[in-house]
């Protein structure tokens, strides 16, 4: 018994058509109005609306169905978490490598500081005076040439000046200020003595022993007190071959330039070992930071990563 | 744990996430897609692949109402097997026989004290309107289903069926009539409870 069948009224049909939305309370107030008032004149809408109700109060009244079985998907054997895990397995690999990495720049680090720091300490000019000591050797090489071209009766005197470089490389580094005074009065008291050495022939030559006294304690308050004692120094030094021939101009420059840098160097030396111990200080700092954050991390991504294994 | 961290643990891959969702979804997802299909294990099978669908599927799901996503794809599954029962009638119409070596589902009695007499009669009811479902357009059945049997909203279906709201009531009105009609045509085969009494 369709009733929208049988009655092709317009009005009817279009009121019909709201009675699914007029039964889900979907109408506009309007539309709602409109179909109340058409209801209560038209027998056979209100037919169609009972007929709608009872239908969907029955398919309301339908049991639902038990599942007949679980549709749960089935879990892969922990693929899902799988590249998770992989992921921090490899990462706790690559920070235990960089942890073990630090540490070591680090030990390495702090070994070589130790190192520079020990050997520096007691001595800490060599190094710097290893440059000038060159010098003063190419200088005394020059003293030792220049003498034995104008005299061959030179030699003993020529001898002992390179020995008395050598001397004074040594001495220069190790001697302390203390001694300056000393050199001081020494150097021209001494001098003196080697002056007559030379000229006097190869006899005192077999006695050297007092004449480098003089010149290797002549250079020290140079280095010590700068380029004006050395002119001193090397002017008195100088009159010692000058008494064979005139060669002194020769020598005079060799001997003041070894003096010259010495100066320059023996002051920048106390400021050049601080500088490398700041700078690896710097570092060690930096490398024990980052060994222990990294070290942290290691610890926190391996507590991670069995807890995630154990799950 | 919230149906909301459920889908986002679900989405990142977490299957054991999912399955949470599934038995709290499967019930809805296994009636609609039985009374669609009118099959038992059709609408098994019609479920098991929306799920499984849906897990692959979640990635993209940008949020809104989760169930009217879940059964868009319910529903589509249940248009995939309509085509494949179209594709082979025969043995479709072996699979809507019902086999008798299988046990009945176990009762699912209502709330309020309901005793098997009155269950028995729901059980007679529900065979019929089965059948008068069958006699619907597939997508007439659907809007009826999802509206009157699962209390979906309007704008729900049209989530679900991806139709406009005006599709969606016009079609669940011409559902509505259509099965009226063929239930007043079958009255006489509905418990005596459930038929309509004459005005």
């Amino acid at each position: 018994m369709s009733i929208s069948g049988r009655d092709g009224d317009s009005k009817h049909n279009q009121i019909i058509d709201l009675l699914s939305a007029y039964i889900d309370n979907q109408l506009s107030s309007a539309e709602r109005a409109e179909v109340d008032s058409h209801l209560e004149g038209c027998a056979v809408c209100r037919r169609e609306l009972e007929t709608l109700h009872w239908t969907v109060s029955l398919l309301r009244a339908v049991p639902q169905r038990r599942v007949p079985r679980s549709f749960t998907i089935p879990v892969p054997a922990r693929a899902p978490e799988r590249p998770h895990l992989l992921s921090l397995r490899w990462s706790y690999g690559f920070l235990r490598a960089a942890t073990a990495f630090a540490a070591l720049l680090l030990v390495l680090v702090v070994a070589s500081d130790l190192v520079i720091r020990t050997s520096t300490f007691p001595a800490p000019a060599p190094a710097a005076l290893l440059a000038p000591g060159a010098e003063k050797e190419r200088a005394v090489e020059r003293v030792f040439e220049a003498p034995r071209a104008p005299a061959a009766a030179a030699p003993p005197l020529a001898t002992t000046t390179p020995t008395d470089a050598k001397r004074l490389q040594g001495q220069a580094a190790a001697s302390p200020p203390a001694t300056q005074a000393a050199a001081l009065a020494a150097a021209p008291a001494a001098q003196p003595t080697a002056r007559p050495a030379a000229p006097e022939a190869p006899v005192r030559g077999a006695a050297p022993p007092p004449e480098p006294a003089a010149p290797t304690r002549a250079p020290e308050p140079t280095t010590a007190e700068g380029p004006k004692l050395t002119a001193e120094g090397d002017s008195a030094a100088q009159p010692a071959p000058p008494g064979s021939t005139l060669t002194p101009p020769l020598p005079a420059t060799p001997v003041s330039e070894p003096t010259l840098p010495a100066a320059p160097t023996s002051q920048p030396s106390p400021r050049q070992p601080s500088s490398p111990p700041d700078a690896a200080r710097l570092a060690e700092t930096f490398l024990f930071a980052l060994t222990v954050i990294l070290g942290l991390t290691t610890l926190t991504v391996r507590q991670r990563l069995r807890r995630e294994q154990h799950d | 744990m919230d149906e909301q961290r459920l889908i986002e643990r679900a989405r990142a891959g977490d299957a054991r996430a999912f399955n949470q969702l599934v038995v709290t979804f499967q019930g809805l997802a296994y009636n609609v897609a039985y009374r669609v299909l009118g099959d038992e294990d059709a609408a098994a099978d019609a479920t098991q692949e929306a799920f499984l669908h849906a897990f692959k599927a979640l990635k993209g799901y940008r949020g809104g109402a989760f169930r009217a996503w879940l059964l868009r794809i319910v529903t589509n599954a249940c248009y995939d097997q309509l085509r494949a029962r179209q594709r082979r009638p025969t043995t479709s119409l072996e699979n809507l026989l019902p086999d008798p070596d299988l046990p009945e589902p176990p009762p699912v009695f209502s709330d309020d004290g309901e005793g098997p007499e009155d269950y028995a009669l729901r059980q007679e009811l529900a065979r019929c309107i089965d059948t008068g479902l069958q006699t619907l357009p597939a997508d007439q059945r659907i809007v009826l289903v999802l509206a009157d049997m699962q209390g979906l909203s309007y704008e729900e279906i049209a989530a679900a069926t991806d139709a406009a709201l005006g599709t969606v009531k016009s079609r669940l009105n011409r559902a509505r009539a259509r099965l009226r009609d063929y239930l007043l045509a079958q009255e006489e085969l509905l418990p005596a409870k459930y038929r309509l009494r004459d005005a």
